[in-house]
């Protein structure tokens, strides 16, 4: 049990594990995104689409700064 | 004998109505219920001179089960690290930072998951227009579907309110029934659904050919 934990490229493959697992979510975070345009194409009612599509804007944004930051700092 | 009060009595009484009516407008630009004659909404394919009478959406209470939830895992985290407050030492091989990338990868989940479920109660619309009825149905974000009728296709209108909150809160499920091989048009846990089976059981009929 020591030895899988002590295993020196344990901490490299937890972190290769979490940025394939965030960039995944920015995959994820894309395609919600394009829906939200999608659906505001379909049906436009201001001011709630604009501040929807922000908002998912903002969620893309906030999942590519967390995987940059994960691969400078982890 | 003029009557030199009425007139300041009227206005304070106009001014009063004036302030509750923009609440109200304020209110129904979040279109969270039952929305009559809704303004600058627009959907795909919109006849220029075609006017919206009604927007149907599930009544805001249906919403509840998901702000719970997202509530409940909001507050789960920072209980979870205070109770365990030697986690780090327990996985010492882990890599320096790991809970707090752990933590925002965890808060951006929940955002994902309050923007989806939100979504899916704000993108299932049921427009009644002038000219026919516009089902836009949505969920999971990867499914979107939408069905039009016109209103001189609609054969019959019902709803049905069943259950103890149903009642109290005044919603229900609605449903249009199409002439020919076209599919029923349904509109579910909408509000008041005895007032919008009304206005379309008015309208019926009354539609031009496009819609």
């Amino acid at each position: 049990m020591d030895n899988i934990v002590q295993l020196p490229n344990l901490a490299f493959f937890i972190k290769i594990s979490g940025l394939i697992l965030i960039f995944g979510y920015i995959i994820f975070t894309v395609v919600i995104l394009i829906q939200t345009i999608t659906m505001n194409k379909i049906i436009h009612i201001p001011p709630s689409s604009q501040v929807l599509t922000g908002v998912t804007v903002i969620n893309l944004l906030l999942a590519i700064s967390l995987f940059i930051a994960a691969v400078v700092i982890l | 004998m003029p009557d030199i009060f009425i007139a300041n009595s009227k206005v304070k009484t106009q001014t009063h109505i004036d302030k509750k009516s923009d609440g109200i407008r304020k209110i129904n630009r979040l279109h969270l219920r039952f929305t009559r004659d809704p303004e600058k909404i627009t959907f795909q394919h919109q006849k220029q001179d075609e006017k919206i009478i009604l927007l149907l959406r599930r009544h805001f209470i249906t919403n509840l089960s998901w702000l719970l939830i997202s509530a409940v895992l909001i507050i789960a985290f920072p209980i979870f690290i205070s109770v365990s407050n030697d986690f780090a030492n327990l996985f010492p091989f882990l890599p320096n930072g790991l809970l707090f990338f752990s933590a925002l990868f965890y808060y951006l989940i929940i955002l994902s998951y309050i923007l989806i479920s939100f979504m899916d109660w704000f993108y299932n619309i049921t427009l009644i227009t002038d000219r026919g009825v516009v089902d836009i149905d949505y969920s999971n974000i990867v499914y979107h579907d939408v069905a039009m009728t016109n209103l001189n296709l609609i054969e019959d209108v019902n709803y049905t309110k069943v259950g103890f909150i149903r009642s109290l809160l005044n919603y229900g499920d609605l449903f249009v029934q199409t002439a020919g091989g076209k599919e029923n048009l349904e509109a579910l846990a909408v509000p008041n659904p005895a007032e919008a089976a009304r206005i379309i059981g008015e309208s019926i009929g009354k539609g031009g050919t496009s819609g």
